[in-house]
């Protein structure tokens, strides 16, 4: 139990240490700082990986306290860790994945003059991560929900001598702050009627009886409007396809694998505080369809590889808040997981691509590169298959437990819709498959469009990236009898049917993506030309995929130009004539005083006995 | 009786002591040709009673059980019942000792006005002697004269050494706090008045008294009387601080100042308007305040947003950093107004860390905007690859002012929503959309002068900060994370003082504190509830001994 304990702690201090260690040695070593970096979160794995053989031998849950971090008088707030299966599963994936993409980025970051600062915010991002998922009370999530915001913001303006990239980090910070709101207010009403933001006590009944029924429906769909922040949903996500500013291995690590997934972990940890309203389930399961099927759509006429990726990840968080909706925790976390594995995957392989083509991120200067990078185009064409959802790869075991789910929902607001629910959802994934297949058969198939010379990427990078192969092709079929039900117990149970067992029953459930893979091929490789004849009647379509619905714009000429142009009005004329003004107004009035003060002090003995005796009159008529 | 050694008045005499000596012919121009000696006297003098202090705290400090109160009171005008009052209690402790750090950090600074002698040190250890005894004064009289006295350094100050319209700067400062402190000179006088009459009535004996303890232990005020006092105070705390709408004279203050005293005034004297607040005005006018409770909350609120929209139109670094101060004691205003332990305690957390966070943001900004020679967005930029050290420590006060947890400003700003919240939740909310806009501003002023292409229009002759600036530097670095950190010690000092404050006296105070006493007791059974913790400070004042005190009666 000691040991375990100790074994917590090490787990969140040496990523923050290594993050340290990396800045300061690096700056004298740059060689070692990928070294040291992806030392540290090894040995994290190692940690959590003996944390939670731990779990499963003896106690369910391990807890350590680091101090009282927020007590004074009666109120208590101590910085504690806590370990369950919920946590587990997120401390594995994140470290787990993390350190992949740490040993991915030795090689892809090994030219650049400032690796020391790239791999101590990357280990400082995975420190966070680890706060966040480890949290016991909602302000310990807090730090750890923060800190992941702040090191996205370091990350992805990462290159900040152009000022795009930096605005695109604060365009995530300032996103992500907007669902931190939500997070404040949630907390705010939880402690003022349930006295503890202890995340295993809130979702006891006793606790949850003590919400009013209003106050517990807002704080349910506070939580989510920060989940929206973080995992990149309607109508907070359009930092995430800006986020591939940064380098790609921080797109892996954080916009594909952990960061974005912080909203999923929330809505599971705090599922009581979520279904004490039922509407509060259904809101989460409309937004997500629309989030789904808005980025899927987006995503198909992307022409930037890391775009694709990026509106295909918000798609596929809406997949997970779909199950979330529908109540069933553990599925959405089993999607967190295989999404992590391919996502991760096709994350590396599309640096792999970029790195060997120069920095060249467009699709129609790719093309071809199947015979150039045999390796990539292999661990590439693997994960597409896995998103799509085709058995036997992991993406199929996940997103079948999703429709499975939706078959589930009891939620009153929700019952009478389930056909349409299930409509949309596979439409999402007919669309998943038929856009992960274009951009396969764009930038691997084909003839190579661009002026480069596109070479194989170092052993260094493709071993990693052949991990996560692997692991999009197995990890669905190793986990899909056991995740789901292993998180039952810090999550509510997740009612599992069997996805049809055999071969027709993998055919059946594959069909969506069969039918969108099939498309790419016939659109892109077959017959091309048919393409054309779509974009002619289409357009329309194309032009609002492809201005991505103009929310960015709708945003732009909603909020940010009338909050710029208050701003400037209120700064012009309240602040500048009112306020500063008045100063003027003082001094005017004082120097009124002043004149007339003058004029009656005029060293006139006479006039001065005048007021005298004018004054003791009037004293003389007041008080006696 | 020979009189001991006054330990708290030496916390005020010392600096005094020290810039007086600072400006004898020790250091004159010929002797101490760089200003070495001097700023090393200065330093001394500083660390001198930050020992003092420190000393005189330490035996409160370091008994668990029991809260810090030193109290010392001389004679000063006997005839008009004004005597030389002084309390350290957990609040004034810790504003104090804010004092002491912000004036060592900008005499520590090494760049400061060129043309300023000896007296910039003289000059800042004034304003230090002034600030810290406005910190401790509890006699109403003894508080105002140090109150204006602590104008006349920074005013000289900018004349001496300020920007181009300098002149008018200091005027509009001078005119508006003036303004304010009138109407708070006039109820001080009522009140020493009203004094007069309830004691003849009791007791027969005729004798004013300014001394808050005595003003706040006689029959309560009629709520009319009250309404009006509570507001001539409130008008001139309300400038200082500033609030919302009497902010008039801030940005044209930081901008002329020369930067280390606009560091100087920025950090410390708004915080004199708030400790005001808690010391005089919660409890001498308990009824009044539960009238304005509301209204205050929504200046509050208000002046956090309103100072965080009007900072986003800034094009001009030190004006962005005084809205920004006005948007960040805003929170203050709205956690002294909600009067619930959590938020108060939370606003003195939040007074100590912008003080801490906006002095290093001005010697940062002001280092760089004396370096480059431009002080507008426009012609900076791209200073992140250049001053990677100047980078590093703008970035983290910038987080802090964003309040990052762990970092100071998160614990003051969370507590204060989160105390707030029970009572105003539509102001707490408003608040809460500061935050917001805080990250816009703050990251925008960082980006603009940190990242992007290095402009090509600034000159090249630069140097990142090293030396005697890194210590200063990393000292309040290390404040902020370290308070972010571990803030319980200074909360728990802080806590007793600020329960003791708002529930002396009140049915507003003791209404909201068993309010809050049910709301926390719900949350753990096994620990003694917040009603226990106020039936103890209600009996303190009965079981002196347990509380550390010298009462130097002469």
């Amino acid at each position: 139990m000691q040991s375990s304990q100790g074994l917590l702690t090490l787990l969140v201090l040496i990523p923050a240490l290594g993050s340290a260690l990396t800045y300061g040695i690096g700056r004298r070593l740059p060689a070692l700082s990928g070294f040291i970096a992806t030392l540290a979160v090894v040995a994290a794995f190692g940690c959590t990986v003996s944390l939670w053989r731990g779990i499963g031998v003896g106690a369910e849950s391990v807890t350590v306290s680091l101090g009282s971090w927020l007590s004074f008088g009666s109120f208590s707030l101590p910085l504690e860790l806590y370990f369950d299966r919920l946590s587990a599963v997120m401390c594995l994936v994140i470290t787990g994945i993390g350190s992949l993409i740490h040993l991915y980025a030795t090689g892809y970051m090994a030219h650049d003059p400032s690796r020391p600062r790239f791999f101590a915010y990357l280990n400082l991002f995975v420190a966070a991560m680890l706060i966040l998922v480890l949290g016991k009370s909602l302000p310990v999530v807090f730090i750890g929900w923060e800190g992941v915001g702040l090191c996205s913001y370091l990350l992805i303006g990462f290159w900040y001598s152009n000022r795009d990239y930096a605005s695109a980090g604060r365009k995530a910070f300032v996103m992500n702050r907007i669902g931190d709101v939500g997070f404040l207010v949630a907390m705010a009403i939880l402690l003022q009627y349930c006295g503890t933001l202890d995340v295993v006590n809130l979702n006891t009944p006793q606790m949850l009886a003590k919400l009013p029924a209003d106050m517990g429906l807002i704080a349910g769909l506070m939580l989510f409007f920060a989940a929206t922040g973080k995992s990149a949903q309607l109508p907070l996500f359009t930092w995430l396809p800006d986020a591939m500013a940064g380098p790609t291995p921080v797109s892996a690590l954080i916009h594909a694998a952990t960061m974005v997934t912080a909203g999923i972990y929330l809505m599971g940890r705090m599922h009581g505080v979520l279904e004490f309203d039922p509407a509060v389930p259904a809101t989460i399961m409309w937004v997500a369809l629309a989030t789904a099927a808005l980025a899927a759509t987006v995503a198909l006429v992307q022409n930037d590889i890391k775009k694709v990726l990026a509106y295909s990840t918000v798609s596929q968080l809406g997949f997970m808040f779909v199950a979330v909706g529908a109540g069933c925790y553990g599925v959405a976390l089993f999607h967190v997981v295989t999404h992590a594995f391919f996502k991760a995957c096709l994350f590396l392989s599309a640096g792999s691509v970029i790195h060997g083509c120069h920095h060249e991120q467009d699709m129609q200067r790719m093309g071809g590169l199947a015979a150039k990078m045999p390796l990539t185009c292999v661990s590439y064409g693997v994960a597409t298959l896995a998103i799509a959802g085709i058995a036997p790869f992991a993406g199929y075991f996940s997103k079948h437990a999703i429709f499975e789910s939706i078959h589930e929902i009891s939620n009153p607001y929700l019952t009478a819709q389930l056909p349409l629910i299930g409509f949309i959802a596979t439409s999402v994934a007919v669309c998943t498959a038929l856009y992960m297949g274009r951009s396969f058969i764009l930038t691997f198939l084909g003839s190579y469009r661009g002026s480069e010379h596109p070479h194989e990427a170092p052993l260094v990078m493709t071993a990693p990236v052949f991990v996560l192969a692997a692991l999009s092709v197995v990890g669905g079929l190793l986990l899909h009898h056991s995740l789901p039900t292993y998180v039952t117990g810090p999550l509510p149970p997740t009612a599992l049917h069997e996805a049809a067992p055999g071969i027709l029953g993998y055919l059946i459930g594959s069909v969506p993506g069969i039918v969108g893979i099939g498309l790419a091929v016939w659109l892109y490789l077959i017959a091309p030309s048919l393409t054309k004849t779509i974009r002619k009647f289409a357009w329309p379509f194309e032009k609002l995929f492809s201005g991505k619905y103009f929310i960015d714009e709708l945003y732009d000429r909603a909020i940010i130009a009338p909050v710029a142009a208050i701003s400037r009005i209120v700064s012009r004329t309240i602040n500048q004539t009112v306020v500063e003004g008045s100063g003027g107004a003082i001094g005017v009035v004082t120097s009124a005083v002043g004149e007339l003060t003058c004029r009656v002090t005029t060293g006139q003995v006479a006039t001065y006995v005048l007021i005298m005796f004018g004054a003791i009159a009037v004293l003389l008529r007041l008080f006696v | 009786m020979v009189a001991a050694w006054p330990p708290l008045s030496s916390v005020i005499i010392v600096p005094a002591l020290v810039a007086l000596l600072a400006m004898g012919p020790w250091f004159a121009r010929e002797r101490d040709t760089n200003g070495r000696l001097c700023r090393i006297w200065a330093l001394l003098g500083c660390l001198t009673t930050l020992v003092l202090l420190m000393s005189i705290a330490g035996a409160g400090l370091s008994n668990p059980q029991s809260f810090l109160r030193v109290e010392e009171s001389l004679p000063w005008i006997p005839s008009w019942g004004v005597s030389f009052h002084l309390t350290l209690d957990g609040i004034s402790f810790v504003f104090a000792l804010l004092t002491c750090v912000i004036t060592f950090a900008v005499i520590g600074w090494s760049s400061k006005p060129a043309a300023a002698g000896p007296a910039w040190y003289a000059l800042l250890l004034l304003g230090q002697s002034a600030v810290t005894g406005a910190f401790l004064a509890t006699d109403l009289v003894l508080f105002y004269v140090l109150y204006e006295l602590m104008l006349i350094p920074v005013l000289v100050a900018m004349v001496l050494w300020g920007g181009v319209r300098r002149m008018q700067a200091a005027l509009k400062f001078l005119l508006y706090t003036m303004f304010g402190s009138v109407f708070m000179f006039i109820a001080i006088l009522y009140l020493g008045w009203q004094g007069v009459q309830t004691m003849q009535q009791h007791s027969g004996m005729s004798s004013f008294g300014f001394e808050i303890a005595t003003l706040s232990s006689m029959p309560r005020l009629a709520l009319n009387e009250q309404i009006l006092l509570c507001l001539c105070f409130l008008v001139a705390f309300g400038v200082k601080i500033p609030a919302v709408p009497l902010h008039g004279w801030l940005a044209d203050t930081y901008r002329e100042a020369p930067y280390g005293m606009a560091a100087f005034t920025a950090a410390l004297l708004g915080k004199v308007g708030l400790y005001g607040v808690i010391r005089f005005v919660v409890p001498l006018f308990p009824d009044a305040l539960a009238v304005f409770g509301p209204y205050i909350a929504a200046v509050g609120a208000v002046g956090v947003v309103y100072g965080g929209v009007i900072a986003l139109t800034q094009r001009e670094i030190r004006s962005l950093l005084a809205y920004s101060s006005l948007s960040h004691l805003g929170f203050c205003i709205l956690g002294i107004a909600a009067m619930s332990q959590m938020s108060v305690t939370g606003a003195v957390f939040q007074a100590v860390s912008h003080g801490l966070v906006t002095a290093a943001l001005f010697l940062l900004f002001g280092t760089i905007i004396e370096r480059e020679g431009a002080s507008d967005f426009e012609s900076l930029g791209g200073l992140a690859a250049k001053l990677p050290v100047t980078a590093f420590f703008l970035m983290i006060f910038s987080l802090a002012a964003v309040a990052l947890p762990l970092t100071s400003s998160f614990v003051g700003e969370f507590l204060i929503l989160m105390g707030s919240w029970t009572n105003y939740p539509q102001w707490t909310v408003v608040a809460m959309a500061g935050v917001v806009v805080g990250a816009v501003y703050t990251l925008t002023a960082y980006l603009k002068t940190m990242f992007g292409p290095a402009s090509d229009t600034v000159p090249l002759r630069r140097s990142d900060i090293s030396g005697g600036d890194l210590v200063v530097m990393s000292a309040l670095a290390l404040a902020v994370v370290g308070l972010g950190l571990i803030p319980s010690r200074v909360l728990s000092v802080v806590e007793p003082a600020v329960t003791l404050q708002i529930e002396t006296r009140g049915p507003s105070g003791s209404a909201k504190g068993s309010q809050a006493g049910q709301r926390r007791g719900v949350e753990d059974d096994a620990q003694p509830s917040l009603s226990s913790v106020a039936a103890q400070t209600v009996s303190m004042p009965v079981n002196r001994d347990a509380a550390m005190e010298y009462v130097l009666d002469h």
